[in-house]
């Protein structure tokens, strides 16, 4: 699942998949901007085939915090 | 405090030369939560004003703006004093400032992080630039109150020149059409640079209404906090902000102070506007739906909301004070107001330059009206888009791309969906490209949909054919 999603990460953010660590942080870089974020859920929403809740769009403001969040859905 | 000056000829009963007559009440909430009356604010610009004018009684600057305090006294300083600011992102790249610094020569620049000396009242740093040659400049045209970018995020030296008489009869006429009062308070949803943002400012500032300045964006955990606890009473944005509000699940929540929304910046796509138009029926709120271009300061038309839902996909009827027609003999659509433009600027001596529009804006878009005197845009003489607001020109990205990847390219789309073919075998072109665009125009790749194909489709009089490249829009 871990690497699936860091998969999407680096896909959607178009950062090198070594980057995405789980400090990666929204907003810390100019690549995960908020067009990037909206992306970013629904490449993870068709790749794990899941709906997000709107409180976890806001709240997936992380790496380690998507794990989190995606794992509850699986 | 205001003493006569000749040189620049601001209209009677400016706006930001009466923000003292509030008074009392809340001209702003700071990024800080500071309250600031506009007694306060009155007093700041006065400062800020005194200290330009020392300086020279006209000058061009550049001024770098947030959605803070220090940005807002300094812009209206600028207004006050006579000195025209032209008004950039204060997150544009730090390489794209050296050739507004060569097209423009300005007398200064005030950004938050350079050296400098503080602007009094603001805090903003203000930096002299001792390298421009004055005495070879012609002088700025009397009537030229301020200049704005038509890219937003791009840093070209194309801008578009407008007068103080501009700025405050677009600034009347949304207060009439929003109806605003002084118990009405905004959130900053938009750079202030940009002629939506700044239009919100002015606006709100004209009628005595209030600003909660922040660069608070909709995915933030603050967002909803904000609203509930300065019961911020509007709330605008471009089409992928009501995207994003609608992902988050804002119609959901409770905002009681809420009344108004407003939407410009790009069409939204008729079904977020039946969600937001039905929503707001639900909740009592005004949803207005709006259309304009910075040439015009920027609003040129709105749907008064009690129409919105029986005129969806309509860009409604022109503001107060201006007129909206379609040309018969190319369905152009032509404003005329008191809010257009002088005229557009590529470098310093454009700025001698009088009015050239006389009022009359021919928008580059092409129009049909109905029964109602309802307009609704069909389609664009000019090549561009608007992605996430911002206008980013056809030509020019095709151009940028070709000479970077040496193929034959060929961009076209529709706002918020740009789509770019390249010609060639290598499907590293669609990389590159892609790559190139994020760098230097800051876009991401859902904006935008690229093809690698062998051999890019021409009309038959050989030129290329950008309606093909629709399919993929």
């Amino acid at each position: 699942m871990e690497d699936k999603l860091r998969g999407i990460f680096s896909e959607s953010l178009n950062i090198n998949s070594n980057d995405v660590i789980d400090e990666l942080r929204y907003s810390e870089i100019p690549q995960w901007d908020s067009v990037a974020h909206m992306a970013l859920i629904a490449a993870i929403e068709e790749g794990f085939d899941i709906m997000l809740d709107a409180e976890d769009v806001i709240n997936m403001s992380s790496f380690s915090k998507a794990k989190e969040i995606v794992t509850k859905y699986l | 405090m205001s003493e006569i000056s000749f040189d620049h000829q601001q209209p009677i009963g400016f706006w930001c030369d009466r923000l003292q007559n509030q008074g009392n009440s809340i001209a702003l909430i700071d990024e800080n939560n500071d309250i600031i009356l506009y007694s306060d604010l009155d007093a700041r610009v006065d400062a800020a004003t005194e200290f330009l004018r020392r300086k020279s009684p006209r000058q061009l600057g550049l001024l770098f703006m947030g959605n803070t305090l220090p940005c807002i006294v300094a812009y209206l300083a600028c207004l006050r004093a006579g000195h025209v600011p032209v008004l950039l992102p204060d997150t544009l790249r730090s390489d794209l400032v050296p050739p507004l610094l060569n097209s423009y020569q300005p007398d200064w620049v005030m950004r938050a992080d350079q050296m400098g000396v503080a602007l009094p009242g603001s805090g903003l740093m203000y930096a002299e630039q001792t390298l421009t040659n004055h005495t070879s400049l012609p002088p700025l045209s009397p009537e030229l109150g301020l200049l704005l970018s038509t890219s937003g995020t791009t840093g070209s030296p194309k801008l578009v020149r407008l007068s103080y008489q501009a700025v405050q009869s677009n600034a009347d006429a949304i207060v009439e059409y929003l109806g605003l009062a002084p118990c009405d308070r905004a959130l900053t949803m938009l750079p202030p640079s940009y002629s939506y943002g700044l239009s919100i400012i002015n606006s709100h500032l004209n009628a005595g209404a209030c600003l909660v300045l922040r660069n608070t964006g909709v995915l933030s955990p603050d967002f909803a906090k904000v609203i509930l606890e300065h019961e911020v009473t509007s709330i605008s944005g471009v089409p992928y902000i009501y995207q994003m509000l609608h992902r988050t699940g804002f119609q959901k929540q409770s905002f009681p102070s809420l009344r108004t929304l407003t939407q410009a910046g790009g069409r939204m796509d008729d079904r977020l506007i039946n969600v937001f138009g039905q929503l707001a029926v639900e909740k009592g709120w005004k949803f207005y739906v709006m259309y304009g271009q910075t040439e015009a300061a920027p609003r040129i038309s709105f749907v008064p909301p009690e129409r919105l839902l029986d005129k969806v996909g309509s860009i409604g009827i022109a503001i107060p004070g201006g007129k909206l027609y379609v040309d018969p003999l190319d369905d152009e659509l032509v404003y005329e107001g008191p809010n257009v433009m002088l005229g557009y600027a590529e470098s310093r001596i454009d700025l001698a330059r009088p009015d050239e529009l006389k009022g009359v804006l021919r928008t580059g878009d092409l129009a049909r009206v109905d029964n109602d005197g309802y307009f609704y845009v069909a389609g664009r003489k000019k090549r561009f888009v608007k992605l996430a607001g911002n206008r980013v020109g056809l030509d020019e990205v095709e151009q940028k791309l070709q000479s970077a990847l040496h193929v034959p390219v060929s961009v076209g789309g529709r706002d918020e969906r740009m789509v770019i073919w390249l010609e060639g075998k290598d499907d590293h072109l669609a990389e590159a490209a892609k790559l190139l665009l994020a760098e230097q125009y800051g876009l991401h790749h859902s904006m935008f949909r690229i093809r690698v194909v062998l051999e890019l489709p021409l009309l038959q009089t050989g030129k290329k054919d950008y309606a093909a490249l629709m399919e993929d829009a």
